[in-house]
């Protein structure tokens, strides 16, 4: 086809397209991304495409993952990465029911500024916290979650309220989000299936270590356009360790650590972070708000 | 009303809106030339949107913010192809025998969109990022997270399946 048919067609889909016009409904997008952000947990935050890197990369990366054992590279047994990935996707949904997961994440961009999370689940307990720092380490925001049945106008309902500290301005607010629909709302659940470990056209266990104490699979993930990612797996168990993972924004690191979801430290009320002195409510207060019928409405108080 | 001061919080919501309002009309038509219809479109547009806003550190901090927000609507609509909402061709107007007068034109470009949503959807995906958002081999090629051997052997077979309607328009010219 010539440039000219090609000129044609760039012409035909601007009139396709139009001048429609768009006004995005913000408040609803920061409300959606909020939640979001604290499903992103398990995992989401080695997503990101996966992608290529040379072998002698790969085998850098599994060099310095490996600590203090090094790695033993692929001894008889080690299972083939489709396999491994297999196993531990298997092993990440029945945990995600149950098991408590603490995720510390730091993110560092190309400029070198970095920001660091730590994400707490119980999804036994339906709770879940974030606590954010900026790369000087101050604690700059503490968000928490929690999800409830409605009362009152709101009885059948799912009530998810969310405690958030924003320490800079020294201000808390509280969001309750009520659905008829669970599932639109329970922040824990999160992907189905994590991006970094999706299919990529490249992936092999490069190798086995001792990480943080725990024997461990190395499984590296590449594909096209300059990104990869490499996750440790505890043989024991087949859940994460740790993973890192390079996308053209950055660099992820995120360390994994799986507990019993049983205990007092577990439960939703043990956990709700204390307002600190001195804050004072950002938020307007209760507002009459109808019954939601299909969809999500936030509502402050 | 209460005064406060600036916070880190704040530029990150005053910035990503920002972003959101300058962006969200073109990601809708791209939306819209993708799913074919404009209310999906704006689903799609919102849902990415969100998604950005979850990321925004990342995504303000990337080589192209377009780049990466382009990205996560590809990947939102991939998702919904893939679950089922695949775009639906308008038929009707694709079986309706053009007039000879002032709507031929409506007609053709009606005959023209239905192929198009009735390509594959990397195809699809292809067409739209090449010839509405204007993207280069190598960006589109990065924004599918294919090469650009595939970009071009994509762009080849959709522009063929679009060919006829093209070269009415061309010898019309």
């Amino acid at each position: 086809m010539n440039s000219n048919s090609e000129s044609v067609l760039a012409a035909e889909l601007q009139d396709l397209a139009g001048v429609q016009p768009f006004a995005p409904d913000l408040d609803a997008i920061t409300r959606r991304g909020r939640a979001l952000r604290r499903r992103r947990i398990v995992l989401a935050g080695a997503g990101g495409s996966v992608a290529a890197v040379g072998v002698a990369a790969i085998v850098a990366v599994a060099a310095l993952a490996a600590g203090p054992s090094g790695p033993a590279g692929v001894a008889a047994g080690t299972p083939s990465a489709s396999v491994l990935r297999a196993q531990l996707m298997a092993a990440l949904s029945k945990a995600k029911a149950t098991a408590k997961l603490t995720v510390m994440s730091t993110f560092a961009d190309k400029s070198g500024a970095s920001s660091t999370s730590e994400i707490v689940t119980v999804p036994s307990q339906k709770w879940q916290e974030l606590t954010s720092w900026d790369s000087a380490g101050i604690k700059t925001e503490v968000d928490f979650a929690t999800e409830l049945a409605g009362t009152g106008r709101y009885k059948g309902y799912t009530e998810q309220r969310t405690l958030t500290l924003d320490y800079p301005a020294r201000t808390f607010s509280i969001e309750r989000v009520y659905s008829p629909a669970r599932d639109v709302i329970v922040p824990w659940v999160s992907d189905n299936q994590p991006e970094s470990l999706k299919n990529t056209p490249w992936s092999k266990v490069v190798g086995t270590a001792t990480l943080h104490g725990q024997p461990v699979y190395i499984l590296v993930q590449t594909g096209s356009g300059g990104y990869s990612a490499t996750v440790w797996v505890n043989k024991a168990t087949l859940l994460p360790v740790k993973d890192v993972v390079h996308t053209f924004a950055g660099t992820t690191t995120d360390d994994y650590t799986w507990s019993s979801a049983a205990g007092a430290d577990a439960t939703a009320g043990a956990n709700t972070p204390a307002i600190p002195y001195g804050f004072t409510r950002s938020d307007d207060g209760c507002q009459a708000v109808p019954v939601p019928k299909s969809r999500n409405i936030g509502v402050y108080c | 009303m209460r005064l406060r001061t600036r916070t880190w919080a704040d530029e990150r919501e005053v910035s990503f809106r920002e972003f959101a309002r300058q962006r969200a009309a073109p990601l809708h038509r791209s939306a819209y030339l993708l799913c074919g219809d404009w209310h999906l479109a704006e689903d799609l547009v919102q849902e990415t949107l969100a998604k950005a806003y979850a990321q925004w550190h990342r995504v303000r901090n990337a080589d192209s913010p377009q780049a990466y927000v382009r990205r996560i609507l590809l990947n939102e609509a991939r998702e919904r192809w893939r679950r089922h909402e695949a775009p639906v061709p308008r038929t009707d107007a694709a079986t309706d025998q053009p007039v000879p007068d002032w709507s031929d034109d409506i007609v053709r470009r009606a005959q023209l969109f239905d192929a198009l949503l009735r390509l594959p959807a990397r195809q699809r995906a292809t067409i739209v990022l090449r010839y509405f958002d204007g993207l280069t081999e190598r960006e589109t090629a990065t924004a599918l997270g294919c090469g650009e051997g595939t970009v071009k052997s994509q762009t080849s077979r959709a522009l063929a399946a679009l060919r006829k309607y093209l070269d009415r328009q061309e010898a019309k010219a």
